[in-house]
């Protein structure tokens, strides 16, 4: 497989076994991973360092993921935010669209294959 | 001489010189003397007149009619006690005045102050008479008329008495019923045995049976059977057995109850699939959670090198398999057709359960539930129903904080005998005048005003039922809220039948 470059990556999941999952995984392709459990702690890393890629569960106690994603993107706005859910986003169309249009990139439903990601890693 | 109204008194006797020198007795003692008689025919007509309180009167007169005879004839119409004043004491004489209940039997010639005396022991016996039967009047009616079915039977177990209740459930009137024996309005099938039952009674003077209510089919007159519910009750009067058995036509009670119960249990049906939508929606999604944990370490111990990174890898993978099949198994008891038993168990872990199946709805609602759980003996309960009414508590609580986010605080304690359960919210409460319908069956409040985007409309069933089970179980919920500030519902289980499997 061609090295793609090292990339700054933050996985932000409730679920301590998603976050462990995504840095074991991207640690492998070499890239730098931070992970946060709450969005309260995601917002502290975002304003700290630069990230291309958030990966940000929809469902989280605290505060809701979409002012989340508004924090983020403006703070940074050129970091890419890939939303992963449990829900089904085709069912639930309103929220995709507030979502797209507060900033999000791209969709990951839950459960999806790890390779699946990787063609985001370029 | 006395106070108020003097007591009237008529003299009958046929010799002018004796009712004078008791007219001038009786005066002087205090007594009104109404009228004087001196024959038995006169006596009959001045007493209807008169109407005195008492009546002296003399045995032998001249006339068709003696004092005796006058005196069975003024009983016939009229209650006045009446005392034989005569010369005679013959044995003849006795025992025919004894047949008219004379209050006194005085011979002449008789001293004042023996008149007197016998004149004022029979006001106050006739008084006291009166007031008695106006008592037993009282009774009787009450008897006869209350809606219950009274019948008395004597020691040969026939019928002695039988009021208006029974004519009217039974279709037998009393002329028809007295004196049968009672088998006769059972059905030929448990004569027998209730006969048996009965001489059991009468040989040792009690039974199981008395005091308690029995539910048997008994006969109408047209031939039919109906479920009476009665209950026995056996004396014993100058060494006569009795039974009073007062019972009531209960078939429509009982098909009202079979009716509501086979609602209840549709109900308590409904309920549980629509618990099981309410739920499929948060189970789903921690099920995708965990088939995204599961299949991502797979995927990361099939590429990794490292053999530990591959172990604990699949230590996720297996643990995740058993929360699943966790959800699963608490799941289960909802779609469950089969009401099982119950059984003893800890109230917190029911909780629990019913907690795993709606943690990702809550927490998708931003809802964080607060625990505050004391130690508590274990309840006899139906597991599977508990968790109905723990789900419906829970959703209620969720929805009544709707889309914004808020707190459910749980708490469980013991009180006295009683385990108690309450599920307190941060919603928007429930006006005082709601208050008393939440618990009807569908009264509801959500899909109108209840609830955020995806709220699911309400049955109206989720109280209804639940107050039911836990009913069922001899407990009560309790309901305090205030608009805006929240609600609490608090389910109260007694441990009675904790401490009867202790023994």
């Amino acid at each position: 497989m061609k090295k793609t470059k090292s990339l700054n990556i933050l996985v932000v999941d409730d679920e301590k076994e998603i976050c462990r999952m995504f840095t074991k995984w991207l640690s492998l392709e070499e890239h730098r991973v931070k992970s946060a459990l709450t969005g309260k702690k995601a917002i502290k890393l975002v304003k700290k360092k630069y990230y291309d890629i958030v990966f940000l569960d929809i469902i989280m106690p605290g505060i809701p993921a979409i002012e989340v994603l508004e924090k983020i993107k403006k703070i940074s706005p050129k970091t890419k935010v890939i939303v992963i859910t449990g829900k089904l986003m085709d069912v639930d169309k309103d929220l995709s669209s507030e979502l797209r249009q507060k900033g999000a990139s791209e969709f990951l439903q839950k459960p999806f294959q790890m390779k699946e990601i990787n063609a985001w890693l370029v | 001489m006395r106070k108020g109204k003097m007591h009237k008194i008529m003299v009958v006797d046929d010799e002018a010189v004796m009712t004078t020198h008791l007219d001038e007795r009786l005066t002087w003692m205090g007594y009104e003397v109404v009228g004087r008689a001196s024959s038995g025919v006169e006596s009959i007509n001045k007493a209807k007149r008169l109407k005195p309180d008492v009546i002296l009167m003399d045995i032998v007169m001249p006339g068709k009619l003696d004092g005796i005879d006058a005196s069975k004839k003024i009983k016939e119409d009229l209650d006045i006690p009446i005392i034989f004043l005569t010369a005679y004491a013959d044995d003849k004489f006795v025992k025919r005045a004894k047949d008219v209940y004379p209050f006194g039997y005085l011979i002449k010639p008789a001293n004042p102050d023996e008149i007197k005396a016998t004149i004022e022991v029979a006001l106050h016996k006739k008084n006291m008479e009166r007031r008695l039967n106006k008592l037993v009047d009282k009774y009787r009616f009450l008897v006869n008329n209350i809606n219950y079915a009274t019948i008395s039977v004597d020691n040969h177990k026939n019928i002695t008495f039988w009021n208006n209740g029974a004519e009217s459930i039974f279709g037998y009137a009393a002329n028809e019923a007295l004196g049968k024996p009672l088998i006769f309005i059972l059905p030929e099938r448990i004569r027998e045995e209730y006969e048996k039952d009965m001489n059991r009674m009468v040989l040792r003077r009690k039974s199981s049976v008395i005091g308690k209510v029995i539910e048997i089919f008994w006969l109408r007159k047209d031939g039919s059977e109906f479920l009476f519910e009665h209950s026995l009750a056996f004396w014993k009067v100058n060494k006569v057995s009795l039974f009073t058995c007062i019972g009531r036509d209960i078939t429509e009670r009982k098909q009202v109850d079979e009716e509501r119960e086979r609602i209840f249990m549709q109900s308590l049906q409904s309920e549980k699939m629509s618990g099981v939508s309410t739920l499929a929606d948060g189970i789903a999604h921690e099920f995708n959670n965990l088939l995204q944990i599961m299949s991502g370490h797979i995927e990361l111990a099939k590429i990794t090198k490292e053999p530990e990174d591959i172990e604990e890898a699949l230590d996720i993978v297996l643990k995740n398999t058993e929360r699943a099949a966790k959800i699963v198994k608490n799941l289960f008891a909802f779609s469950k057709q089969k009401v099982s038993g119950k059984e003893l168990c800890d109230i917190t872990e029911s909780l629990e359960s019913t907690l795993l199946l709606t943690e990702a709805k809550l927490k998708e609602q931003n809802i964080s539930v607060v625990r505050k759980y004391k130690k508590t003996s274990k309840v006899k309960v139906n597991k599977a129903e508990m968790q109905i009414v723990f789900l419906n508590m829970v959703t209620n609580a969720r929805d009544a904080i709707g889309p914004k986010s808020g707190t459910i605080e749980i708490g469980v304690r013991q009180v006295g005998k009683h385990v108690e359960v309450s599920f307190h919210d941060t919603g928007k409460g429930i006006e005082e005048e709601n208050l008393s319908k939440v618990f009807e069956p569908f009264y509801t409040t959500k899909g109108t005003i209840g609830g955020g985007q995806d709220s699911t409309p309400g049955t109206g069933l989720g109280l209804y039922v639940s107050y039911g089970i836990v009913q069922k179980h001899g407990g009560t919920i309790e309901v305090e809220s205030e608009v805006r500030k929240g609600s609490t519902f608090t389910v109260k289980l007694p441990m009675r039948e904790v401490e009867k499997s202790n023994k």
